[in-house]
């Protein structure tokens, strides 16, 4: 099926992708990918992906992805004893680098200074 | 003969745009004044928020708005405004996670952080995360888990 047929179909769908993608807590969010959803929505990993992807402008991997970096905010904001490699492991992570790398495209700073200037107000 | 004149003129001055175009390309990366413009926009209390422009940065790091501006896309790969536009995004999803209850409305929350409409704060906000604000409220039970 191309693209066009798909125009503007199903767009409940996504936004019930996305309502799941928010509610999952910390631990179910670390592991979660675009299989799992696909299998809690019984549809097609494929067709769900290229659906996401047409009206939300965002791969589901890349949601995910900066749904993370938004929580990660929220923790340096509430909590500031956690440390960033104790973070990063939490959103399931596998090294440190690879989150802060992620978290410098989002918010255009780096984790450790985020704090420190958050901590100063 | 006047138009081989006209012509070589045309070239030197189109030769000279991509000189100077290449050489802002080719300078040395200089992350510390678009570090300075992020902590700037960092350091802003919610009140301030409302009035925050690219002028209003320039003028207060005393640089000229449209250099910044370049100097922020070349060195962040995002336009300075969208950035102002997703630290707003992101200060008021927090403030509508601190004030669960539903004291605050979104379309106070919009006017503290300066948008004109309620309806543009909702674009713009189901644009970053989405979802409207509204419901996302309603989406965050997993901030119980995260902090008792």
């Amino acid at each position: 099926m191309g693209l066009k047929k798909m125009k503007r179909k199903n767009r409940r769908l996504s936004q019930q992708v996305v309502e799941y993608i928010l509610t999952r807590d910390m631990e179910e969010l670390a592991t979660l990918s675009g299989e799992k959803i696909a299998r809690a929505f019984h549809r097609n990993r494929a067709y769900l992906y290229r659906r996401f992807k047409l009206d939300q402008n965002i791969g589901i991997h890349q949601f995910i992805l900066r749904e993370k970096m938004h929580r990660t905010v929220f923790v340096l904001e509430k909590d500031n004893d956690i440390s960033i490699t104790e973070l990063s492991r939490r959103l399931g992570f596998l090294s440190v680098e690879r989150f802060v790398r992620e978290f410098i495209k989002y918010l255009a700073i780096d984790p450790r200074k985020y704090r420190d200037l958050k901590s100063k107000i | 003969m006047i138009i081989s004149q006209v012509l070589s003129k045309a070239v030197i001055k189109k030769k000279r745009g991509a000189a100077t175009r290449y050489k802002m390309v080719k300078h040395e990366k200089d992350n510390c004044l678009s570090n300075r413009a992020v902590e700037f926009v960092l350091t802003r209390e919610v009140s301030e928020m409302a009035d925050l422009t690219v002028k209003n940065i320039a003028s207060a790091l005393d640089v000229n708005p449209s250099y910044l501006s370049r100097r922020f896309l070349l060195d962040k790969k995002v336009p300075l405004g969208e950035h102002i536009m997703q630290m707003k995004i992101y200060r008021s999803a927090l403030l509508l996670i601190m004030n669960d209850s539903k004291e605050l409305t979104v379309k106070q929350l919009a006017k503290n952080l300066g948008f004109c409409t309620t309806s543009y704060f909702i674009h713009a906000f189901r644009k970053l995360f989405g979802i409207g604000p509204g419901k996302y409220r309603d989406c965050i039970k997993w901030k119980n888990s995260l902090w008792k």
